[in-house]
């Protein structure tokens, strides 16, 4: 067999994990790259453990049996909720942790896992991020009321970014955890990471593509997860009840996935205008596309599309 | 050129100090995530990058939380003459990515690295594409 000159080959390794199937790619490398990987697998393991609303031996579950008394919960809790608070306090709500109970009555209460509808929600209506007391100190969660919490938009972006230190002396990598990316270094080709963006309205297509290095970027849309209750999709505004309807798809490129994940949400809900605000004033990048396909960006994010002037 | 903008470093200081504060609290992950889990994707198919592929039928498939997506591609003179959808037991209807054949032959290869926002609908089919195109070039 003769070899392709410029040909590199690489690895890529997958796992069904939170829900989704998360997969690491890169050139080749040496013998600690499947070390490198199963540490980084391990840890999207880990934090489901920690953040799943689905599993009842999970962290946050058994935190939310606790009401009026502080709970010393592990780092990785803890530090998934004091985001996801600052997150909530920073759009006064239009992003909420506490939103848990409103997305179990809408129909999100299976777990992937099993397929049983689980539900913790009992007392819970009306919370807020605000019934939450952090004590960084201490490290513990008070609630002050029933609430449950859901990181969904939290949990994914933050195993993302301890995989990612775990790969960091790889040099060039890629994780994708359901369409939620973090690259770094360069690609097989020895090129800036090229990542397509999924076209909200026509599956299967992109609608523009990204070179990006050293960076997160994530999608929020209203094209998956439709809701079973009430109609709708799987983002709620936790102020109103019901999914927001200005966009159809929201993207953002940030430095950690915790951040773009975060952001993809919280932006989603307050629509082009405020949301690409938000992405902006976070030290953030960002496109919105309305359900009329018209698209919307931040004033830095043109640079990063492929083809663009540099 | 892009105007001033006043950054809140808020968010992004506790997404960073996060990680930090995670590892400093001294977490070890021996367990490998295989043993925490109900089923494992068994795949590491090495990929390929560059162009020149050797003439023949290859037949590979690619996995997301929807299912798998197997796909036929055809080389001929050198290039992707040919890509087809075997196959899906994907819980989406493949209508969904039946266009996805006609781009790579058009773009003669899968044009990105990932895609965002595609939470499993298309990336089976692109896993596919770059796994069959890899036996092409070995």
């Amino acid at each position: 067999m003769s070899a392709v000159v410029g040909a590199r080959t690489g690895y890529r390794q997958a796992q069904a994990l939170m829900g989704t199937v998360v997969s690491i790619e890169g050139p080749a490398g040496g013998d600690e790259v499947g070390a490198a990987c199963e540490r980084a697998f391990g840890w999207f393991a880990h934090v489901e453990r920690a953040c799943s609303r689905f599993e009842a031996d999970s962290e946050v579950v058994q935190l939310t049996r606790t009401v009026g008394k502080p709970v010393m919960v592990s780092a990785v809790l803890f530090e998934a909720v004091r985001f996801g608070t600052a997150l909530a306090c920073q759009t006064a709500g239009a992003f909420d942790v506490a939103v848990g109970a409103l997305m179990e009555r809408r129909g999100f209460d299976r777990s992937y896992r099993t397929g049983r509808r689980r539900r913790f929600g009992n007392g819970s209506q009306g919370a807020t991020y605000r019934d939450l007391v952090l004590d960084e100190r201490a490290r513990t969660i008070t609630l002050t009321r029933p609430v449950v919490i859901d990181l969904g938009a939290v949990a994914k972006g933050l195993a993302i970014d301890l995989a990612a230190r775990e790969l960091a002396p790889l040099g060039d990598y890629a994780i994708d955890a359901g369409g939620d990316v973090y690259v770094q270094g360069r690609n097989l080709g020895g090129r800036v990471w090229r990542v397509g963006i999924q076209h909200p309205r026509k599956p299967g297509e992109t609608i523009e593509c990204l070179e990006v290095s050293n960076a997160a970027v994530c999608t929020s849309g209203d094209y998956e997860q439709r809701a079973s209750t009430g109609g709708g999709h799987h983002i709620v505004d936790p102020r109103t009840g019901s999914s927001p309807t200005e966009l159809a798809s929201l993207t953002v490129v940030a430095p950690s996935a915790m951040l773009a994940d975060g952001l993809a949400t919280a932006a989603f809900v307050l629509g082009a205008a405020r949301g690409l605000r938000l992405i902006e004033r976070s030290g953030a990048e960002g496109m919105a596309i309305t359900r009329g396909l018209e698209r919307r960006v931040t004033s830095g994010y043109q640079a990063l599309v492929a083809g663009a002037p540099a | 050129m892009a105007r001033k903008r006043k950054v809140s470093g808020e968010l992004l200081a506790l997404s960073t100090t996060a990680v930090v504060a995670i590892y400093g609290a001294g977490y070890v992950i021996t367990q490998p995530a295989a043993d925490l889990l109900e089923h494992v994707v068994p795949t590491s198919a090495p990929l390929v990058a560059s162009r020149g592929y050797r003439d023949g039928t290859y037949l590979a498939s690619g996995q997301s939380r929807f299912g798998s997506v197997y796909v036929t591609v055809r080389i001929s003179g050198g290039r992707i003459s040919q890509v087809w959808i075997n196959s899906t037991t994907t819980t989406f209807p493949t209508q969904v990515i039946s266009g996805m054949p006609r781009e790579v032959v058009a773009q003669q290869g899968v044009a990105v690295d990932l895609v965002s926002g595609a939470t499993g609908s298309s990336s089976a089919f692109v896993q596919a594409v770059q796994a069959a195109l890899q036996q092409a070039q070995a």
